[in-house]
């Protein structure tokens, strides 16, 4: 994992146009952030233009992120995963083997070399475990696929608006239990 | 609708912003509503540390070529450093006067139809702070020499337009520097400003999206074309 303050230092580079700067925040973060787009678009082709719209935006918004704020990689792989929702929009919607893979334990077995990611993803995985199966469910598919609502719905067969209200009940109960498994 | 009213609203609206949920018009609407309140725009961040570090791979996985290429084609042109030109001067004695202006234009507006609208803020000593360029869609800014303001406080530029409720254009910063060009506020066009002010605000910005006290500076927008 790169390191938060070598990154912080670089974002406030860029936020002053600072173009080498910009160019070694890319060498240390596009292949963490590939994936990220990859997992949710599935074809390279996109991901990778999706991966190239994101980091004219990071160039662009390098001056919003706050400094000290500690999470420089969590803030661009929002910017990822928000280009990544936006590019699925114009995608035709025929996305079928959301089965393939065990995606509510993704991320799971495999070992981290960074030690306190490591140990966020299992405060994430424990939390998550201790809600209803139903909100777990939803709130995973979610997640791992970026998939809508609508998508969770027509997949669990469940009525728009309960899918709705089970994530909705599960993120703030997830919420709480993250901010207590922190404290 | 004030969505501070009703936190528990606003934060499960950003939790399913981050999560991708929230979808369409209501997923633009609300990326109108987190550039107009900092406070939204903060709780999103949370989300975003809590749940971000999920979605990052075990395995890092190399992206093709091609992504770093286009990516740079996108930035502006390298210029020479500005912070430099006026170390040229003793070349510039030596060019006729006319030419060493034609020079100095070049240098100081080397495209002047890509930012015609500028402001500049100062401050109650009569000193320049912020200076605001801007063409329709686009803005950047120049912070001159530093503003400091109280920790529990932040200074939220606004853009003023006639007839219509300010609109903000976000925190200024408080320590020299220039910001990259940015996209302006919710398409806001800058032909339409009249002018732009500054409040202070809470941290992070006004809680109501709107200025919750007097203007402490403001300036009006100039435009550098002229009119033909």
């Amino acid at each position: 994992m790169p390191e938060i303050a070598e990154l912080e230092k670089l974002l406030q580079k860029i936020a002053l146009a600072d173009q080498q700067a910009f160019r070694d925040f890319y060498d240390a973060t596009a292949a963490h952030l590939y994936p990220v787009a990859l997992r949710i678009l599935r074809e390279e082709g996109r991901a990778a233009e999706c991966l190239q719209d994101a980091f004219v935006k990071i160039w662009l918004k390098a001056s919003e992120y706050q400094m000290g704020r500690g999470a420089p990689l969590a803030w661009a792989a929002a910017i990822v995963r928000y280009q990544a929702i936006d590019d699925l929009r114009r995608l035709p919607k025929d996305q079928p083997g959301w089965e393939e893979e065990d995606w509510e334990h993704w991320g799971g077995q495999a070992s981290s070399p960074d030690a306190s990611m490591f140990s966020e993803r299992k405060r994430l995985q424990d939390c998550l475990g201790q809600l209803p199966s139903d909100q777990r469910q939803a709130i995973s598919q979610a997640f791992y696929r970026a998939a809508s609502y609508e998508e969770v719905a027509r997949f669990a067969g469940e009525a728009l608006g309960t899918v709705k209200s089970w994530i909705r009940r599960g993120l703030l109960s997830l919420r709480d239990c993250l901010h207590h498994a922190s404290e | 609708m004030h969505l501070n009213k009703w936190p528990k609203l606003a934060d499960s609206l950003a939790g399913a912003y981050v999560l991708g949920t929230l979808r369409g018009r209501a997923r633009l609407r609300f990326t109108r509503m987190l550039r107009a309140y900092p406070w939204l725009a903060a709780r999103v961040a949370e989300w975003e540390d809590t749940l971000m570090p999920y979605t990052l791979p075990q395995k890092p996985l190399a992206p093709p070529r091609s992504v770093w290429h286009g990516v740079a084609a996108q930035l502006p042109k390298r210029k020479t450093p500005v912070s430099g030109w006026w170390q040229k001067v003793g070349l510039w004695r030596a060019l006729s006067a006319g030419l060493a202006l034609a020079v100095l234009l070049l240098v100081l507006w080397p495209a002047p139809p890509a930012m015609p609208y500028m402001a500049v803020l100062n401050n109650t000593a009569g000193q320049p702070v912020w200076m605001l360029r801007a063409n329709r869609h686009h803005m950047a800014l120049v912070t001159m020499r530093s503003m400091p303001v109280p920790a529990d406080k932040s200074l939220q530029l606004w853009a003023i337009v006639p007839g219509k409720k300010p609109i903000s254009m976000g925190l200024l910063p408080t320590r020299p520097g220039r910001t990259p060009i940015l996209l302006t506020p919710d398409h806001l066009n800058m032909r339409r400003v009249a002018l732009i002010a500054v409040t202070m605000e809470p941290a992070g910005g006004s809680p109501t999206g709107q200025p919750t006290t007097a203007v402490l500076y403001k300036a009006d927008i100039l435009s550098t074309q002229l009119s033909s």
